[in-house]
C-alpha cells in the first residue's frame, strides 16, 4: 500500500496580515495530483490543518473541497486535530465525514483509531493520538509541589502510557501499524536553527521513551521535515507544506511516501513539492538594497526585508520606496542604531518561570524589580490561574 | 508407599547410601527421601534424611555393548538395575549409625521434607523458591541479617544467571514475607546500585507477562503478588542541562536526580573517590590526594552554608570540578604550600582529576536556586528500596558514586554503633569494585563492610561473573553463596569448591531462573527455582494502567 503523511497544512494562515489561501489552493491541487499520480491508499494528515480553531469560510471551503476529491476516488483520509486546530469542532463533524471514509479524531480516547482496507486488501491499522498538552495531562494538585523538572517527567511518562496503550490496544500483527501524534520529540531540530529541542526548554518526550511496537510512527508539530533516527521505530515529522514563517527559509518543503505492507519492512521517501511560494529574509542598509533587490528580481516567493538605517536616514517612506524596489516584499522591518539596552533580551529560556522573565525584562530597561511590584506579579498570576479553573 | 530399598551391594554409611528404586517408582535428581532404622542396643528409631544428588539405570547381567540390543529383543535375559545416590542432611537423633539395607525409603513431603532441609530450626525463614516437587525452599534470615552471619555471594553467567532478578526476589521475601514477623520488613533497607540499562526503575509496576497461574506459586511460598510498594529511584542529572533532570531516557518520572555540591565534596572527604579508576598503585599520588583533601576539608569548614560556594585559598568561588581545576592550575601554591608535593606529581594529579571532571560531568554542581542541598541526597531511610541508577555513568563517576554512598553509609553504621535499622547492598559487578588484585578505597570499604557489617548492619549482597575474579576475603564472608548457571572454565576454581562434583555440573546446565543455594544450614548445595518476578524487570515489562484515556479524559 502507499500513503502520504503530511501535517501542519495551517491554512487560513496569514503572512504579513495578507491571506494565504491562494498558495493552499496550489498545494492542494498538487497534492491531489500526487496522490492519484503515485497511487496512494490513504492521506495521512498530523494535525494543525487550520491555522485558527475558528478557521474562515474560505479556508474551510479549501480542505473540504479536498476533502471531497479524495472521497470521489475512495481514498482514506485520516487526520487529527494539532495544537491550532480545534478538537471540539473537528470532534464535531467527525461522524458525519466519517461516512465518506475521512476519519478525523479531535480529542484523545482510548478509541482513536481507524482500521482501514486498502484496495489490495491489506490491512491498515493507525491509532492517533489528537493534540494534549500539558495542562490535560497533568494532575495539577500534585504538580503543584513539584518543581519544573519533575513536571516535565511526569509529561513524558504520561505521552508514552498513552502512546504505548493505543498501540496495545489496537495493533495487530497481520496489519501495517502506524502511530500518527500532535507533540514534540526531545532532540527533534527546529527550523531556521542548528539547536535542538532540549527537554529543559519544551513540553516533549524523548525519542527512546517512544514505543517500540508498529510500523511508524507520523508526527505532526515541528514545521521542518525531518526523520528522527533516534527513535525505536521509523518516525519522521512531515514539516509544514508551506512556508509558513521566514524562519524556515532554508528548510526542504514536502510529504513523505510510504511503502508499506503487512510483514514487510516499511519504507519511506521524502518528494519535495514543487510549486510553493519560497521566502527568504534579506538583511541590507538602506542604501545597499536596490543590489539585493536587482539580483531578487525574478524571485518567486515572499521577502522579509531587515532594513539597518544610519543615523541620518529617515523613516518615512523606507516601506515603499523597498516594496516598489522589489514587489514581492511583504514586510519591512527597520533597525535603528540605538542604545542597546533598549534591545529585549531573549527570554525564551525562562518560560516556564514568570518572575525571572519579568525581571530580566526590566533589567533590561534599565529598571528593577521591586518588591511591590513582584507582588502585584504574583497576584495578577494567581488571578489568572484562578480564573483558568 | 516406599520408593525403594536401601542397598545393601553398595556401603550403606551415616553420610551417605544408596537406593535400589522400585520398578514402579523412580526419583529424581535432588529429591528428598527419608529412611528409618532400629538402633539395636536402645530399641529407638532413627530417621535419616538425605538427597538424591545422582540416580542411575544399569542392566544387570551384561557385558558387551550390543547385549543391550538382545535384551531389548528378549534373546538375552536381564535385570534392570535403578538406583539412586543420596547424601544424607540430617540424622533425629543425632546417632551417626548408618541406614539398614534393605530399609524401605520414603519421599519426603510436606513436615518431614522441612526437616530434611533443617527448615523448622530457622526462627526466621525466608522462602527463595521451590524444589523440583514444588516444596518451599527457605533461607535461615539469622545468616542473612547479621546475627549468626551475613552477607550473600551470587555468581552466574549475565542474562542467564538471573543474578539480579534472584538478588530482587531475595529482598521481595524479606520486605513482603508473611512468614516473618513485621518487624523484620520495618526494620530492615536496601540499596540497589543499577548498572544495567534501566531494568531496576520498573520495580514498582506491575509485569505485564506476568501471568495468572504464575499467582499459585507466590500462594505457595506465602508471598503477596504485588509489585515493590515502598521504593524510590535516583538517577545523576542530566549533564548541560540548567534544570536539574535525571540522566534516565525510559522512565523519568518518580526519577530524583542526586548530586554533591562541591563543598560537600570537601566537607565529606568525597575526592579521593575520583581517582578509584585504573586499580594499579597510586603510589606518590596518594600523598597528593590526601594534601588536597585536606586542604578543601579546611576550605569548607567555614561555617557557610551549602548554598554558599567554597572560596578557593586565594578567595576563588568555586562551585564546580572545573572551577577547583582551573584554580589548581593557576594557583597550585595555594593548594599544595609547603607539603613538599612534587611538580611531576601535581600535574600528574591535575591530569587525573580532569578525566575525572569529564566523566563526572553533572554529578558535582551548584544547587539551583532556592533549593537545599538535601532535597538531592541519597536517605535510604525513606523507602524499603532506594535505587541509584548509575547505568549513564562511565565507569570513573561510577566509582565515585558507589565510594561516596559506601563511605557515607559506613560513618553513619558507625557513628550510631547499632545494627538495627538495617540496610542491604546490591552490588553488581563485584568483581569490577573488589577486585582480587591491588587496593582502592572502595575495595577497602567493601571488605569492611564484609568482615563488619554483620555488627554494623550492613549486609552485602554481591553479584558477579567470576567469583574467582572477587577479592577472596568478601567471598569467603558470605554465609550464602548462591549460583546460576556458570561458565565452565570459571567452574573450575576453588571458590566453588563448595559446590560438589555433581553440582558443579550441573552448574554448567542451569536455566534461568533456577539457582543452586548453598547456606551453613544445610549440609549440601540445594537447586531453587526462583518464580516468575511480578514487578517489572525492564521497561517493555512495565503494565500501562488500563485506565489512563478515561481518567484524563473523562
Amino acid at each position: 500500500m502507499r500513503l502520504v503523511h503530511t501535517s501542519d497544512w495551517h491554512v487560513g494562515a496569514t503572512l504579513a496580515g495578507k491571506e494565504r489561501t491562494q498558495e493552499h489552493a496550489v498545494f492542494l491541487e498538487e497534492l491531489e495530483e500526487i496522490v492519484r499520480g503515485e497511487r496512494i491508499d490513504a492521506v495521512l494528515i498530523a494535525g494543525d490543518i487550520f491555522d485558527h480553531p475558528n478557521p474562515g469560510a474560505d479556508a474551510e471551503k479549501l480542505v473540504f473541497d479536498f476533502f471531497r476529491k479524495m472521497a470521489e476516488q475512495k481514498i482514506d483520509v485520516v487526520f487529527i486535530a494539532g495544537n491550532h486546530d480545534s478538537g471540539e469542532r473537528i470532534e464535531g463533524k467527525a461522524r458525519l465525514l466519517q461516512l465518506v471514509q475521512i476519519h478525523a479524531f479531535g480529542k484523545p480516547a482510548r478509541n482513536t483509531s481507524a482500521t482501514l482496507l486498502t484496495r489490495k486488501d491489506e490491512l491498515l491499522i493507525i491509532a492517533a493520538l489528537p493534540f494534549a498538552g500539558e495542562l490535560r495531562l497533568l494532575d495539577w494538585d500534585q504538580s503543584a509541589n513539584q518543581h519544573q523538572g519533575e513536571q516535565k517527567s511526569t509529561f513524558a511518562e504520561r505521552i508514552k502510557q498513552l502512546l504505548s496503550l493505543l498501540a496495545k490496544t489496537h495493533f495487530k500483527p497481520e496489519a501495517v501499524n502506524i502511530l500518527m501524534a500532535h507533540l514534540t520529540v526531545d532532540g527533534a531540530v527546529l527550523s531556521g536553527s542548528e539547536k535542538n529541542l532540549r527537554m529543559s526548554d519544551a513540553w516533549t518526550i524523548p525519542s527512546p521513551m517512544l514505543p517500540a511496537g508498529g510500523d511508524y510512527l507520523a508526527l505532526g508539530h515541528i514545521h521542518k521535515a525531518q526523520e528522527l533516527p533516534d527513535a525505536p521505530v521509523r518516525t519522521a515529522y512531515s514539516g509544514s507544506p508551506l512556508y509558513i514563517d521566514f524562519g524556515e527559509e532554508k528548510d526542504q518543503k514536502g510529504i513523505y511516501i510510504l511503502d508499506a505492507a503487512p510483514g514487510k519492512l516499511l519504507q519511506s521517501s521524502f518528494l519535495a513539492l514543487s510549486r510553493i511560494k519560497p521566502v527568504k529574509t534579506i538583511r541590507s542598509s538602506f542604501k545597499e538594497f536596490e543590489l539585493h533587490a536587482l539580483k531578487s528580481k525574478d524571485f518567486s516567493g515572499h521577502v522579509k526585508a531587515i532594513i539597518h538605517l544610519d543615523e541620518e536616514d529617515s523613516k518615512s517612506g523606507v516601506a515603499e520606496h523597498i516594496r516598489r524596489l522589489l514587489p514581492q516584499t511583504s514586510i519591512v522591518l527597520m533597525e535603528t542604531p540605538q542604545p542597546q539596552q533598549n534591545k529585549i533580551p531573549d527570554l525564551s529560556r525562562f518560560a516556564l518561570d514568570p518572575v525571572q522573565a519579568y525581571r530580566m525584562f526590566l533589567e533590561s530597561q534599565s529598571r528593577q524589580l521591586t518588591e511591590d511590584l513582584s507582588r502585584k506579579l504574583q497576584e495578577l498570576m494567581e488571578e489568572a490561574g484562578r480564573a483558568t479553573d | 508407599m516406599s520408593v525403594g530399598l536401601v542397598l545393601g551391594t553398595k556401603e550403606a554409611s551415616p553420610l551417605e547410601f544408596w537406593v535400589g528404586i522400585h520398578e514402579s517408582s523412580s526419583l529424581q535428581l535432588d529429591d528428598l527421601v527419608t529412611v528409618e532404622t532400629l538402633v539395636p542396643e536402645s530399641g529407638e528409631m532413627v530417621t535419616f534424611y538425605g538427597v538424591v544428588d545422582h540416580v542411575a539405570k544399569k542392566f544387570e547381567g551384561t557385558q558387551f555393548d550390543t547385549d543391550t540390543s538382545l535384551a531389548v529383543h528378549g534373546i538375552l535375559p536381564v535385570t534392570l538395575s535403578h538406583a539412586a545416590h543420596v547424601v544424607v542432611t540430617r540424622i533425629e537423633p543425632q546417632k551417626y549409625i548408618p541406614p539398614h539395607p534393605g530399609s524401605e525409603v520414603f519421599r519426603a513431603h510436606g513436615k518431614s521434607a522441612e526437616r530434611g532441609l533443617y527448615f523448622d530450626r530457622m526462627e526466621h525463614k525466608i522462602p527463595v523458591g521451590f524444589n523440583k516437587s514444588r516444596e518451599p525452599f527457605y533461607i535461615n534470615f539469622s545468616f542473612l541479617n547479621g546475627e549468626k552471619g551475613a552477607h550473600v555471594s551470587i555468581s552466574g553467567i549475565s542474562g542467564i544467571a538471573t543474578k539480579t532478578t534472584f538478588a530482587m526476589f531475595l529482598l521481595y521475601s524479606i520486605f513482603r514475607g508473611k512468614t516473618h514477623a513485621k518487624e523484620i520488613s520495618s526494620n530492615n533497607h536496601a540499596i540497589v546500585f543499577n548498572v544495567k540499562g534501566e531494568d531496576l526503575l520498573f520495580l514498582d509496576q506491575r509485569n505485564s507477562k506476568f501471568e495468572e497461574k504464575e499467582k499459585e506459586n507466590y500462594e505457595l511460598l506465602k508471598l503477596p503478588a504485588l509489585p515493590f510498594d515502598s521504593v524510590s529511584f535516583h538517577a545523576p542529572p542530566k549533564p548541560n542541562e540548567e534544570l536539574v533532570v535525571p540522566a534516565t531516557m525510559r522512565r523519568t518520572e518518580n526519577v530524583k536526580p542526586f548530586f554533591w555540591t562541591l563543598r560537600q565534596v570537601a566537607r565529606e572527604r568525597l575526592i579521593g573517590f575520583f581517582f578509584e579508576e585504573g586499580g594499579e598503585d597510586l603510589g606518590t599520588l596518594e600523598h597528593a590526594i590526601s594534601v588536597l583533601s585536606d586542604k578543601l576539608l579546611t576550605l569548607a569548614s567555614d561555617s557557610k552554608g551549602d548554598e554558599a560556594p567554597l572560596q578557593s585559598p586565594s578567595g576563588r568561588p568555586l562551585t564546580s570540578l572545573e572551577d577547583l581545576l582551573t584554580d589548581l592550575r593557576d594557583q597550585p601554591e595555594s593548594w599544595y604550600g609547603a607539603s613538599q608535593v612534587a611538580s611531576q606529581t601535581q600535574r600528574a594529579l591535575f591530569r587525573r582529576l580532569s578525566q575525572a571532571a569529564q566523566q563526572g560531568r553533572g554529578l558535582i554542581r551548584p544547587l539551583p536556586a532556592g533549593t537545599k542541598a538535601g532535597g538531592f541526597q541519597l536517605d535510604w531511610r525513606q523507602k524499603q528500596i532506594t535505587v541509584i541508577d548509575l547505568h549513564t555513568l562511565q565507569s570513573g563517576a561510577k566509582m565515585f558514586v558507589v565510594g561516596s554512598i559506601l563511605k557515607k553509609i559506613l560513618e553513619e553504621k558507625e557513628k550510631t554503633g547499632s545494627s538495627e535499622p538495617r540496610v542491604f547492598v546490591v552490588v553488581d559487578e563485584l568483581n569490577k569494585y573488589a577486585p582480587r588484585e591491588g587496593w582502592s578505597p572502595i575495595k577497602s570499604r567493601l571488605l569492611d563492610i564484609a568482615e563488619r557489617g554483620r555488627s554494623l548492619g550492613i549486609i552485602l549482597i554481591g553479584a558477579q561473573q567470576t567469583a574467582s575474579q572477587v577479592e577472596a576475603r568478601i567471598f569467603a564472608n558470605a554465609a550464602i553463596k548462591v549460583v546460576g548457571r556458570l561458565d565452565p572454565a570459571e567452574a573450575g576454581h576453588p571458590e566453588y569448591d563448595f559446590l560438589t562434583s555433581t553440582f558443579r555440573k550441573r552448574a554448567l546446565m542451569l536455566s534461568p531462573g533456577s539457582m543452586i543455594i548453598s547456606q551453613p544450614d544445610v549440609p549440601t548445595p540445594v537447586i531453587a527455582q526462583i518464580p516468575y518476578p511480578v514487578w517489572a524487570t525492564r521497561p517493555e515489562e512495565a503494565a500501562v494502567p488500563e485506565d489512563l484515556f478515561e481518567k484524563l479524559f473523562p
